[in-house]
């Protein structure tokens, strides 16, 4: 099916990391206020997500001890593992937005499609 | 914060929520407790994944704290948005490239080291063990065009290597050089793949072959599937790059054809089996990118390396291979039939039919006093003997006059 080439979570994901390097939770919280809240990747999608593409070599993740910036009281050594993409994750986001694009200007081409006139 | 205060039980929750905010953190320890037996990965693998996890789980709960909900409550929704433990690990699992195909891989491409060994097979045969031979009835994939490019040879050299925290770059050298082959590195690609030539190795071996010596290299350096380091050796140059480079390198168009297979199973159902079955992450269907599949009227299109495309074809040799007859699994179901005959007098019918069925293990015996024949053989031999005989048991012509 041509369709199971685009995973709007990869896309999501991608393009995050597109912007700059960042942790699961920040991705999530992101992705979340991007979309006004529409888009929710579930941590339970979102975190063997980027197992699978740190696995493909799309992104890279590298771990980092972080005080956390909001709360002074947090412990400290907590760590962050944070994401980056890689050229080969920047390529496969081209595509897939490329894919993306194209399926939505086929949908397109009939939802502006004149409707039955009254 | 709320601290020592009893938390009064909310209707979503009675139970957690009832819980001291010091135990809350424990909820989250044994539910990553949980996973970490289920994920079933390496220890190092595991433990990553639950420290990422942890991290995301006190953050989350942190912040839903913050915004009013009772800790205990804030770390029940956290927990319960990562939803069921058992789903998440299989999430895992299946992000892990060592889907539950690859064991079995792995152990079938062992048996099928021979002589002839390939660095594909050796290169994906775990380090040590003795390799058993495959269950009877069991068919084994050999590789045959595993990893060697075409015109290389297979390296037969015994190695030998005794190296202390030595620079990959060096180790590879020393490895061509014991194959009389001078090292070209793909720098840009291994560099892309995340390969480290100046990681520090170290390495004690004695007389084994070469590809077995590049696999505990691999190993070693965790490098697996795509990103392993792999090896063609041509006109005496040994070029190292990640598997993947050459499988792009390497990656041809093949036809086959399945006009005759179609007839008995879905195209679909074809193209199916080879995606979910031959390496089912390279494939395009299923978001990979090494190969693709195109079922066009009774016609396979594979773009793929070599490697994958003897699986393929290996692959629809079995779909034509007819169940059970072998040699090596059940022997056909032989059955005793008796034809009464009409016409014919047995005795002489069985010595007609006897020679040219006794080729094909088929044994007859006639009955005078019924004038039938009594055969033993499979169903469908017997099938067609009914036909032999009924076109034999007729009455006989007129007897031609005699011309005396």
């Amino acid at each position: 099916m041509a369709t199971a080439a685009l995973d709007t979570h990869e896309l999501i994901a991608l393009s995050l990391l597109a912007e700059g390097p960042l942790y699961g939770y920040a991705i999530s919280q992101r992705a979340r206020s991007r979309s006004s809240g529409d888009v929710t990747l579930t941590p339970g999608v979102l975190y063997p997500l980027l197992k699978r593409l740190e696995k493909g070599g799309l992104i890279l993740g590298e771990w980092d001890e972080v005080k956390s910036e909001r709360a002074a009281g947090d412990a400290p050594g907590r760590r962050r593992k944070w994401y980056r993409l890689t050229p080969r994750g920047a390529k496969r986001l081209h595509a897939q937005a490329e894919a993306h694009r194209a399926h939505a200007r086929m949908v397109e081409a009939f939802l502006t499609a004149p409707e039955g006139s009254a | 914060m709320s601290g020592a205060h009893p938390i009064p039980a909310t209707p979503e929750s009675p139970v957690l929520a009832s819980i001291e905010p010091a135990r809350s953190g424990q909820a989250i320890t044994s539910w990553l407790a949980r996973l970490e037996t289920l994920l079933d990965l390496p220890a190092p693998a595991a433990r990553e994944i639950i420290e990422e996890l942890d991290a995301h789980l006190r953050e989350r709960s942190e912040d839903l704290a913050r915004s009013g909900t009772s800790e205990a409550q804030a770390v029940h929704m956290a927990l319960s948005e990562l939803g069921d433990v058992a789903d998440l690990a299989v999430g895992y699992r299946r992000a892990y490239k060592a889907n539950p195909w690859r064991p079995v891989m792995k152990a079938l491409l062992f048996v099928a080291v021979g002589s002839a060994i390939t660095l594909a097979a050796s290169a994906l045969a775990p380090g040590g063990g003795v390799p058993a031979g495959p269950p009877s009835g069991v068919r084994v994939y050999t590789p045959a065009d595993g990893g060697w490019h075409a015109d290389a040879d297979a390296p037969t050299t015994l190695v030998s290597l005794s190296v202390e925290d030595l620079r990959l770059e060096e180790v590879l050298g020393a490895l061509a050089t014991a194959q009389g082959a001078s090292l070209h590195l793909q720098r840009h690609a291994l560099d892309q793949a995340g390969i480290n030539i100046d990681d520090p190795l170290s390495m004690s071996v004695k007389n084994i072959s070469f590809t077995r010596a590049l696999a505990m290299v691999n190993d070693s350096l965790d490098r697996h599937d795509g990103d392993a380091i792999d090896v063609r050796i041509a006109d005496g140059i040994m070029e190292i790059a990640p598997r993947q480079f050459f499988d792009r390198r390497e990656s041809a168009l093949a036809v086959y054809d399945i006009a005759d297979l179609v007839e008995e199973v879905e195209p679909e159902e074809v193209l199916q089996l080879l995606t979910s079955i031959a390496e089912p992450e390279s494939w395009q269907e299923n978001g990979g990118e090494l190969a693709q599949a195109r079922l066009v009227g009774g016609k396979l299109f594979v773009v793929a390396p070599p490697r994958l495309q003897g699986r393929v074809s290996w692959v629809l040799e079995q779909l034509r291979e007819p169940v059970g007859e072998d040699g090596q699994g059940a022997a056909p179901a032989r059955e005793v039939r008796s034809f009464a005959l009409s016409h014919a007098p047995a005795g002489e019918l069985s010595l007609v039919v006897a020679p040219l069925l006794d080729l094909r293990g088929v044994r007859v015996t006639s009955d005078a006093r019924t004038n039938s024949l009594i055969v033993q053989g499979s169903d469908a031999q017997l099938d067609s003997l009914e036909l032999l005989i009924s076109k034999l048991d007729v009455a006989a012509p007129a007897e031609p006059p005699a011309e005396r």
